[in-house]
């Protein structure tokens, strides 16, 4: 009994050893991913960034910058990317010697700790970049309740976070003078989409949305609302709201479905929320046009499977369409090496980086206040989906938002389709 | 509330049950049989998901006989769960408790560092939709449904007509008492172990089929199988059945009336008004 038990440990220990070894088919942007190895390669790659540096004729100071992701919980399958597409980043930045303050160059190191999907957590991990690490800078938070949580303690120390998303103005806005916002986001999709709806398809007239039940929508619900309504269209019943650690989402798909409507928005979310939500819509019959925000279409498309695959909108990018920018083309190669993965996650988690970096380097100072009056001196500004241009006054307050032309794709049988680059107005 | 709605809820309410169910009779087995509160029945439902999911896409396996192996090699687990975690604390509940949460935080985190928290999905056992009278339903869901039911109709003649589950019974209604009888209660509780780490591995490569893949995806899934236990009855494996239907059913219901995290709390309002009425639970005994 001992030795079979021995054997079963040993059988036990070996599976996720040959889970981890496998191809990774699933999700048709990936090669064979696995963690661990692109883990490895990462390290691979600062060491060498690092032995770079070291060669320079005047030793490099780091600035270390804090990264706020979910490496577990709901939110850690998308979030574990974005902590990949900075390290990414992290690498290239590096190897171009950008940074020179005051005539002291500087490499940047993301140093990051676990959000853990919940409010505490973000608590947590933004007291201990602030406090223990001494970050001046973050890059960090997507969810609107983790963004708020994180930012009880940013704000009063004054460090300057960069957020990646957001749904509303109570997590970002006035009250949040050191927060700023490296892409489009909630409100800003629904006037391309709807946009889209009207040329593409003249006989949609009602609109369904699900949407987490976040605290968001009660603030962006009427934006929205107003949005679709000034475009002739109009919601075809109450929103319908899910909690974010649902597993089963076909009673608020089936509730979203009796409005009858004739296209579904999808407002927020994870792959691993709306490729179930596509699949359950499609296999309950409905053939209507469904669009998500900004999520990767790669993994909802690996969920949903390829038949429920269709007619679903959102705005990323296809990874490997030659109408991507030479920047993502760039990003794409260097996750191909690092990761043996391609993601619309990464390019996502690295324009943050590349919209703060520049705002340092514009403002010549690691004083988070100067690179704040710096950035929001910039009309203009770089991104990896294109020029882009900081709004938000209007819309939020507090003119601290980036805002591009949003790449726009689509799913047909499972495989992603671009579009092309939607403008986005963002007053 | 339409036909179609109706119809498609109904389906996924007994789906649900059906889930809750094959979780919620391996948790409460050895509660009953070995008075063993494992935690880590969550990890072992995520656990069975990743290697079904390898047997399918990394082997290449059909679907269905990486089903079999998967419940074969977590059964197989069982045999080592039962004889290095729960047999040398027989009897102390505390230890277990800690040796159950520790083995979750164990799966977890190796989870999480060799496979990462990409998403992943067992490839659908079966695909397509069923139609009929204008309704349109997932093939897959009926199936989960009835391989639910199945397995709780072999689980409950098993334990009833058969010695090994005789056995199982005495040992949960009296140990010393079944030791007398000259019951090999290791034995048996080996038995009871290999068989819940089954249903956990069924329940995971269903679920894993149904929903996605991810290292923390049994951490929801085990709230629902202590609820469908406390409802049912600390004790009682038949009370399961109706426990696990009752939770699917409002967790498909209730929904369509609320919204958000109101329905969990609701759900949950409900278990509580329950078991203020019936603190034993629906087939649990009065202490």
């Amino acid at each position: 009994m001992v030795i079979l038990g021995i054997c079963l440990v040993l059988v036990m220990l070996l599976m996720p050893v040959l889970v981890s070894c496998s191809q990774e088919v699933t999700t048709s942007s990936t090669k064979a991913a696995t963690t661990t190895q692109a883990a490895a390669a990462t390290t691979k790659a600062i060491a060498t960034t690092t032995q770079a540096a070291a060669t320079t004729t005047q030793p490099a100071q780091t600035l270390k910058i804090g990264g706020l992701v979910s490496l577990t919980g709901f939110a850690s399958a998308s979030e574990s990317l974005i902590r990949d597409g900075l390290l990414l980043f992290q690498q290239w930045y590096n190897e171009q010697n950008r940074l020179t303050i005051n005539g002291t160059k500087y490499n940047i190191e993301f140093v990051f700790e676990d959000v853990q999907s919940t409010a505490e957590g973000a608590t947590a991990a933004a007291t201990k970049l602030v406090n223990d690490t001494g970050v001046k800078f973050i890059v960090g938070g997507v969810v609107p309740f983790m963004t708020l949580a994180a930012g009880t303690v940013t704000e009063p120390a004054q460090v300057l976070r960069v957020i990646l998303y957001t749904t509303h103005s109570e997590e970002y806005g006035p009250q949040t003078p050191y927060t700023f916002i490296s892409n489009d986001a909630t409100t800003d999709f629904a006037g391309p989409d709807s946009d889209y709806l009207v040329a593409n398809f003249p006989n949609v007239k009602k609109i369904a949305v699900l949407t987490p039940d976040d605290g968001g929508p009660p603030i962006f619900m009427p934006m929205v609302q107003k949005t679709i309504e000034s475009r002739g269209l109009s919601l075809a019943g109450d929103y319908v709201l899910w909690p974010l650690d649902a597993t089963d989402f076909t009673s608020y798909v089936n509730k979203a479905l009796a409005q009858k409507p004739d296209a579904i928005f999808f407002i927020n979310g994870w792959p691993i929320h709306m490729g179930p939500m596509l699949k359950i819509a499609r296999e309950a019959g409905f053939t209507g046009p469904i669009f998500g925000c900004h999520e990767d279409p790669y993994d909802i498309a690996a969920i949903a499977g390829t038949q429920a695959s269709n007619n679903f909108y959102v705005h990323n990018i296809q990874v490997d369409s030659p109408q991507m920018t030479d920047i993502i083309k760039n990003i794409m190669s260097l996750s191909q090496a690092a990761y043996n993965k391609q993601s619309p996650t990464y390019v996502w988690g690295w324009n943050s980086a590349y919209c703060l970096m520049q705002a340092i380097e514009k403002a010549g100072s690691l004083d988070t206040t100067a690179v704040k009056t710096a950035w929001e001196g910039l009309d203009k500004i770089d991104t990896v989906y294109g020029p882009g241009v900081m709004g938000g006054l209007v819309s939020y307050g507090i003119k601290h938002n980036v805002s591009y032309a949003t790449p726009f794709c689509q799913l047909v049988d499972g495989q992603v389709k671009f579009i092309g680059f939607e403008p986005v107005s963002l007053p | 509330m339409d036909a179609q709605t109706l119809a498609s809820t109904g389906i996924s309410a007994l789906m649900l049950s059906a889930i809750y169910i094959l979780m919620a009779l391996g948790f409460a087995l050895l509660l009953s049989v070995m008075g063993v509160l494992n935690f880590a029945h969550s990890a072992l439902y995520m656990v069975a998901g990743y290697i079904c999911y390898e047997f399918t896409v990394g082997f290449g396996l059909s679907g269905w006989l990486s089903l079999i192996l998967t419940v074969v090699v977590m059964g197989a687990f069982g045999v080592f769960l039962e004889r290095f975690c729960f047999r040398p604390f027989f009897g102390d509940t505390n230890r277990i408790i800690v040796i159950a949460l520790a083995l979750i935080v164990i799966l977890e985190s190796l989870m999480n560092i060799l496979v990462g928290t990409a998403v992943r999905k067992v490839p659908d056992f079966i695909s397509g939709t069923i139609k009929f009278s204008g309704f349109q339903v997932s093939q897959q869901r009926i199936l989960v449904t009835f391989i639910g039911a199945a397995v709780l109709i072999a689980l409950i003649i098993l334990i009833q007509n058969t010695r090994r589950g005789q056995q199982m019974l005495a040992v949960a209604q009296d140990f010393v008492g079944a030791t007398l009888q000259g019951i090999n209660i290791y034995r048996t509780m080996a038995f009871a172990t290999v068989i819940a780490c089954a249903l956990a591995a069924l329940a995971g490569s269903l679920g894993g089929a149904v929903y996605y893949l991810n290292p923390f995806i049994g951490d929801q899934m085990l709230v629902k199988a202590i609820e469908v236990v406390i409802l049912a009855g600390i004790g009682s494996i038949s009370g399961v059945f109706a426990g696990g239907l009752i939770l699917g059913i409002i967790d498909a219901f209730l929904p369509m009336v609320l919204s958000g995290v109101a329905t969990d709390a609701t759900g949950l309002g409900i278990v509580v008004l329950i078991l203020l009425f019936r603190p034993q639970g629906l087939f649990g005994h009065e202490a």
